[in-house]
């Protein structure tokens, strides 16, 4: 499967049942990819909902691009895990899933918050970094997305 | 049967059916984007919306019997900068919180320790310049004492209770206390952030609470409850009761006095007792003036150095005040435009 996640400095992505923070253009810059490479996308309501308020997703394409029904808990995980799609996560436990990621954009906010989820120490050296590039936030100053593979 | 009454009888099944389909379309809709928060809630402004009160221009209020403290239960400190309590829900009254600015310093207490402060935070109260002096504010329980071990070698910050880039606060002793730097880095900030950068994204109020907890009469507090809850999408983006632990692993701090001692035996240096790593770059006699600095190198620099347009704009911060009292915070003059 494919994951896409964020991140803080201590590698943390959700406190509280909640994401950590929120940033339109990181979420401009990921409608992006999955638009260049007509990819859909698998995700809790949580996030569903949060994309449809933010108005970077229209409904319709929102539709088309994700999972159908909306699934609850972590089902969204085993949807991309057996359709091999991309997974964006934002307050779901993703342990279980983790030696499941053969793919992941990761976006880094460079700032530390608070967190309860984290992945664990050394999971990143199980991936080779393709590319990295910095993005100007909508209020986050410099926000980093880097695509790793993971080494065979 | 009349024709009159046929039409009648066709425009009450047509309107039925209308009727229906938009109940019909409701529940879909209702089905495709779950989660949505319910309407909010009447706001209840509150006597002071828009001002703030306890910030010196100002007499500040007594602070409120603060029985959520009552049986409050903290779990021992466990290698955590800070611990979930209440269910990681705020004590206070979710539901009649209006999305309208303010913020209340209280009165210090009869030993002179900070009380209590609480706002709803927005970004027409956030600082939206650099931070002023605060070392003519002396916390209880201040001591000077450093570490090379510790993060900046200051054992103790001056720390605010709600931060200065929550609500533009600078030296309002009501709002300051003598906190560990790992408190202050560790727990503090990364809450402060979160809250933060939350309400500059969406421009949403934050309700935002901190309390001392103190024991006896000690001069050092416990730690800080800080509970904070996002107001106009209830609670979906921040919510958070968290208390942070006022320790600094690897040293033993007396809380009823301040005083410390490190376990690993070494001797903690104090302004102006002796040379050390920080000590030569104090200046005889102090500058005020204006300093860029680096948050995150603790660097800092005159505004026109070279090498403060190398700084990231998250970790840049503008600052007018003492120049000393950078120092005595960790912060190392630039090599380059010598400030």
């Amino acid at each position: 499967m494919k994951l896409i996640l964020c991140v803080d400095e201590n590698l943390g992505y959700s406190f509280n049942h909640r994401r950590q923070s929120r940033d339109k253009k990181m979420r401009e810059h990921m409608l992006g990819i999955l638009r260049k490479e007509d990819a859909g996308l698998f995700m809790n309501s949580y996030s569903e909902a949060s994309l449809i308020k933010d108005e970077v997703f229209t409904e319709d394409e929102l539709r088309c691009r994700t999972a159908k029904p909306s699934l609850a808990g972590d089902a969204f995980l085993a949807r991309a895990d057996e359709e091999n799609g991309w997974a964006f996560v934002e307050n779901t436990d993703i342990t279980e899933y983790l030696d499941k990621v053969d793919e992941m954009i990761l976006y880094e906010w460079n700032r530390l918050y608070l967190s309860d989820l984290r992945l664990p120490a050394g999971y990143l050296k199980k991936f080779r970094k393709l590319s990295e590039e910095k993005i100007r936030g909508s209020s986050h100053d410099s926000i980093s997305c880097s695509r790793f593979v993971r080494r065979s | 049967m009349s024709s009159r009454k046929i039409i009648l009888i066709i425009s009450a099944v047509l309107l039925l059916s209308l009727a229906l389909s938009v109940i019909i379309h409701q529940i879909i809709k209702k089905e495709q984007i779950p989660d949505l928060p319910a309407d909010p809630p009447k706001p209840v402004v509150p006597a002071s919306a828009g001002a703030a009160e306890g910030n010196g221009s100002g007499p500040a209020p007594k602070a409120p019997e603060l029985t959520w403290l009552k049986g409050l239960v903290i779990p021992p400190y466990s290698g955590e900068a800070y611990v979930a309590l209440n269910g990681n829900v705020p004590f206070f009254d979710t539901a009649l919180i209006a999305p309208v600015s303010y913020e209340i310093y209280y009165q210090l207490d009869d030993l002179g320790r900070c009380t209590l402060a609480d706002a709803v935070v927005g970004t027409d109260i956030m600082a939206d310049g650099g931070r002023g002096s605060i070392s003519e504010v002396r916390p209880t329980g201040w001591h000077t004492d450093r570490y090379s071990f510790v993060d900046g070698e200051a054992l103790y910050n001056r720390c605010h209770l709600i931060a200065h880039y929550l609500t533009d606060e600078d030296a309002n002793p009501r709002n300051l206390v003598t906190g560990t730097r790992y408190m202050n880095t560790e727990g503090m900030n990364a809450l402060e952030n979160m809250v933060g950068d939350y309400i500059k994204e969406t421009g949403n109020h934050v309700r935002y609470r901190v309390t001392p907890v103190w024991t006896g009469e000690n001069l050092i507090c416990d730690g800080l409850l800080v509970e904070a809850w996002s107001v106009e999408d209830e609670g979906e983006d921040i919510c958070f009761c968290i208390y942070a632990y006022n320790v600094q692993p690897g040293i033993v701090i007396d809380y009823r006095t301040g005083d410390n001692y490190a376990q690993n035996g070494e001797t903690p240096v104090q302004n102006g007792q002796n040379e050390s790593s920080y000590s030569q770059y104090l200046t005889e006699e102090d500058v005020i003036g204006t300093y860029i600095l680096n948050v995150k190198r603790k660097k800092f620099h005159l505004p026109d150095c070279q090498g403060v347009k190398d700084i990231a704009e998250e970790n840049k911060e503008e600052y007018y005040g003492s120049r000393n009292e950078l120092v005595e915070e960790g912060y190392v003059p630039c090599g380059g435009c010598n400030p």
